[in-house]
């Protein structure tokens, strides 16, 4: 059997556009509440849907680079999928850049909550009871004043990293080096359909293997910079390899998401239970990595047992506003996905496998919810939490707000160029491909 | 569409355009001629090698671990980092034959079976080492709880050298189970070219009566492959236990979250260096070129080369998490590893297995046999010394400055880490003698792989190289 010559092309439904556009303003509304009641809550939310926004959009190119690299085939049938995925890393940027306006540009004084290492240079040299928290530490007795003596110290060391200035020029490198390898190899795959030539295919093979090593670092700083230095005091090595394994889940439920809408508006018949099949093959693998790194992360700071690796766990397994997301976290992202996704019929059954992916997406929302969530209520000297409960669905509408985007610059990009790239040479294997 | 589409870029897995029948034969020859000069002196050397180290084991076990290097603050150095080295190069034979198979990549057909073997050889190297350490080894079922006449004395199981027990006694036995399972077909099949009733006999009984119909295959095939999911989750665990052993303690530079995976990553990466030393060797002394193939080389090393990457990423996020802690004992643990007395281990351990492994990137140098083995080598050095930095350079330099202490291995220990590799390399040699070291009998299923009438000339070139190898 011959590849057809020529393929569709999505043309996005007013319908679905509008959907996400309601998402949209729906999530903004909730953002704009949230933002007149508690800026730092309001910017936390935030912070979650961009940080979110931007990982699924990174897998989009990291799915098609690794897929690349390791002489798969069997995914070309989906690759535009994950292509146009890539396309809201403009989105994620965005995201980020506000952000980054807001914190500087608030003079509310819970924001200096909210990368607090961010505010140092305000009371440089101005002793150490004007740093975050102002207040608290304003009507502080003496022991407290050593504990935020020490406090500042350490965010005095760590300054030379976390900083104004670099932390926003290394945000802008990795958006830029992200940023160019999904041209490259997009614009490759691309110039594919018009030519045949398998030269791009090689040439993407390599513009992968660079990548890869980009991505590799890159995920590992920014998780560090944009999600572990909201506790500037806390650290993990293993916390780069957690927020991948996120990242991984997370698109590949995406993935699975998309590819359910597209095939239900009449798009991608070329995709059938084998496609899903090794979709969901990716997903539990995903799933039981999450819960390693998660096991190895949590086990080895519960055994070693020492307070500046604990702090990041005591507080979440003892606040009795906190300590249900520990649990809620771990049976949610890998309990119930793992235990779902041992039965075959199930990897191969698109309806099925979309559910899942639904509550793998709303899993990637509780690990971070749980882990930037409390950010905004907590004293990072003193590890005191203050004042105020958040709101979960008002984070929940946040994040479904960047969805709505999400989905919207998806549709755009998508209908860009045809849904298949049926000049790849490995598209009609991909099209024949078997699993199991 | 029931048979398979492939891409015209996919290469066919073996050379040649081989009948089933040629597999079977070229496989099976080897072990049914009498064995090559090569081998003798290969097995000779060996043998010396591991009677020498059975002496010097005997000699500290007579004498005492008194015997070693250690002083009272490196407690731990020379033994435990072999132990690791051991199970850490047994990581790879499980990853191609459970990992790779889940994951349906059917190029591990024709490296399989030596890198389990490998992996068992491996597993009982790592055995020894905590049995000696025990200085009185014939005790060494203490370790196992069971109730016991010795009072209320039970091993400690919040200690991670009890969870190791477990875990390296699970992966040894579903290895081994796995192993054996997968050469059942291939023993029968030597059954039944045996000339002599001795040997039918055994291999017979070694066969288990198999017989080939379409039943049996399909229960070989459903154990296998529940066979290989439960080994994939030991590929990980092993390895993250004895990270454990570690990561556990308070020692700076020993306790840091990321050990689990850098460990496996590190595991899984000196155990592709170890697989490319020996089948580079077998392939060539065995003349199995046209099965493990230079494409089978080219993609081990592309494994080694993702694997050496993560390992140095890790080693990269070390150091910065080492200093960005701003806990000072971290911090001078690090530098102390780069720049004490100790350094040169540290800039030997980054050489060869960040630096070195960089050469993979070029396809020219994947498939250059001569560099890939001295590449292969380079990296089991450096990842022998990996474990040695980690576990010296952070225990030498005590809290205490009045304690402070250097180490140096006495000859004893290092003849007993010589000696280990005599075993290894006695059992591997035994092993190509008397079980066949190409699963042919899965071979047989990937012939057609990629093969068709396009492809035809492209065989006849890879013919010409493989053949002409063998001269």
């Amino acid at each position: 059997m011959e590849a057809s010559g020529h393929s569709q092309t999505f043309k996005p439904t007013s319908k679905a556009l509008f959907v996400c556009f309601v998402m949209f303003v729906a999530g903004m509304v909730c953002f704009g509440y949230t933002l007149s009641k508690n800026p730092a809550e309001a910017w936390s939310h935030w912070l979650i849907g961009a940080f979110y926004t931007t990982m699924m959009a990174l897998f989009g190119i990291f799915f098609c680079a690794m897929n690349y690299a390791s002489g798969a085939g069997w995914n070309v049938v989906i690759r535009r999928v994950n292509e146009a995925m890539a396309s809201n890393l403009i989105i994620g940027f965005l995201a980020m850049v506000i952000l980054v306006i807001g914190l500087l540009t608030s003079h509310d004084k819970g924001m200096e909550r909210i990368y607090e290492w961010l505010h140092l240079h305000h009371d440089h040299g101005a002793g150490s009871l004007e740093h975050a928290g102002g207040e608290m530490a304003a009507a502080a007795h003496s022991g407290q004043s050593a504990l935020d003596k020490a406090h500042h110290e350490l965010l005095e060391h760590k300054s030379p990293w976390l900083n104004q200035n670099f932390w926003i020029i290394r945000m802008v490198a990795y958006f830029a080096i992200w940023g160019f390898f999904a041209w490259k190899i997009i614009s490759n795959s691309r110039k594919q359909d018009i030519d045949g030539d398998v030269k791009r295919t090689r040439a993407n093979v390599r513009w992968s293997c660079l990548f890869i090593v980009f991505f590799a670092a890159t995920v590992c700083l920014a998780s560090f910079d944009w999600i572990m230095s909201l506790e500037p005091t806390w650290f993990s090595t293993i916390f780069g390899v957690y927020h991948f394994a996120g990242l991984f889940a997370g698109g590949v439920s995406t993935t699975i998401v998309l590819l359910f809408i597209l095939r239900r508006m009449g798009y991608l018949k070329e995709v059938n239970a084998n496609h899903f099949h090794n979709l969901g093959i990716w997903l539990i693998v995903t799933t039981i990595f999450w819960g390693y790194i998660w096991f190895s992360q949590m086990m080895l700071i519960w055994y070693s047992n020492i307070p500046e690796e604990t702090q990041f766990y005591v507080f979440r397994m003892t606040n009795p506003e906190w300590d249900k997301w520990f649990y809620i976290n771990l049976g949610w992202n890998f309990i119930v996905p793992f235990l779902l996704l041992l039965q075959q019929p199930i990897k191969r059954n698109e309806k099925a496998l979309f559910f899942i992916a639904i509550w793998v997406l709303i899993g990637r929302w509780i690990d971070l919810y749980w882990s930037v969530g409390p950010i905004p209520f907590l004293d990072h000297a003193t590890h005191v939490y203050g004042f105020s409960k958040d709101t979960v669905w008002l984070s929940v509408g946040t994040v479904v707000g960047f969805a709505g985007l999400f989905g919207f610059v998806f549709f755009k990009a998508l209908a860009k160029a045809p849904l298949q790239a049926t000049k790849d040479p490995y598209y009609e294997e991909s099209l024949h491909h078997h699993s199991a | 569409m029931s048979h398979p589409v492939y891409s015209p870029l996919r290469e066919p897995l073996v050379y040649g355009n081989k009948s089933l029948g040629q597999v079977t034969t070229d496989v099976c020859g080897v072990l049914e001629r009498k064995p090559s000069k090569e081998w003798w002196l290969g097995f000779m050397a060996a043998t010396s090698i591991l009677g020498l180290g059975a002496l010097c084991v005997a000699y500290q076990i007579g004498t005492g671990i008194g015997t070693w290097g250690l002083n009272r603050t490196v407690g731990w150095a020379f033994d435990i980092t072999n132990f690791v080295f051991w199970i850490g190069i047994g990581h790879a034979g499980t990853l191609i034959s459970a990992v790779l198979f889940l994951l349906r990549q059917k190029w591990r057909t024709s490296i399989n079976r030596s890198a389990e073997a490998m992996t068992l050889f491996a597993v009982a190297c790592a055995g020894l080492f905590p049995l000696i350490h025990m200085g009185r080894p014939w005790l060494g079922y203490w370790v196992f709880p069971y109730p016991n006449f010795r009072g209320p004395v039970w091993p400690n199981f919040r200690s991670p050298l009890l969870w190791d027990v477990f875990a390296i006694s699970t992966y040894g036995t579903i290895s081994a189970v796995f192993w054996y399972v997968g050469l059942i077909p291939d023993l029968a099949t030597i059954r039944d070219r045996a000339k002599t009733t001795m040997r039918k006999a055994i291999y017979g009984f070694l066969a288990m009566g198999w017989n080939g119909s379409a039943k049996a295959w399909r229960h070989y095939e459903v154990t296998y492959l529940i066979l290989a999911g439960l080994a994939t989750p030991l590929v990980f665990s092993v390895h993250s236990i004895v990270s454990m052993d570690f990561a556990t303690s308070v020692i700076p530079g020993w306790h840091t979250t990321i050990f689990p995976p850098y460990f496996v990553a590190g595991a899984i990466f000196s155990g592709f260096a170890m697989v490319l030393t020996l089948l580079l060797i077998t392939r060539k002394v065995l003349h199995y070129e046209d099965y493990i193939t230079v494409d089978h080389i080219d993609k081990m090393c592309k494994v080694t080369l993702v694997f050496g990457s993560l390992v140095g990423l890790a080693y990269g996020t070390e150091f910065l998490i080492a200093w960005y802690s701003g806990s000072q004992y971290e911090g001078y643990t690090f530098i102390n590893r780069a720049t004490g007395p100790f350094g040169w281990t540290y800039w030997v351990m980054v050489s060869c297995n960040v630096i070195a492994p960089q050469f993979f990137w070029f396809r020219k140098f994947r498939r250059h046999i001569p560099l890939i083995f001295v590449l292969s080598l380079v990296i089991n050095v450096g990842m022998w010394f990996e474990r040695f930095v980690i576990i010296l350079t952070s225990l030498h330099r005590d809290y205490l400055p009045s304690s402070w202490s250097l180490y140096y291995p006495t000859l004893i220990e290092v003849l007993t880490l010589l000696g280990s590799f005599g075993l290894f390399f006695t059992l591997f040699l035994v092993f190509v003698r008397v079980l066949p070291p190409i699963a042919f009998g899965e071979v047989k299923g990937v012939m057609s792989y990629a093969r068709s009438q396009k492809h035809s000339h492209r065989h006849e070139a890879a013919k010409h190289v493989g053949a002409g190898a063998h001269h």
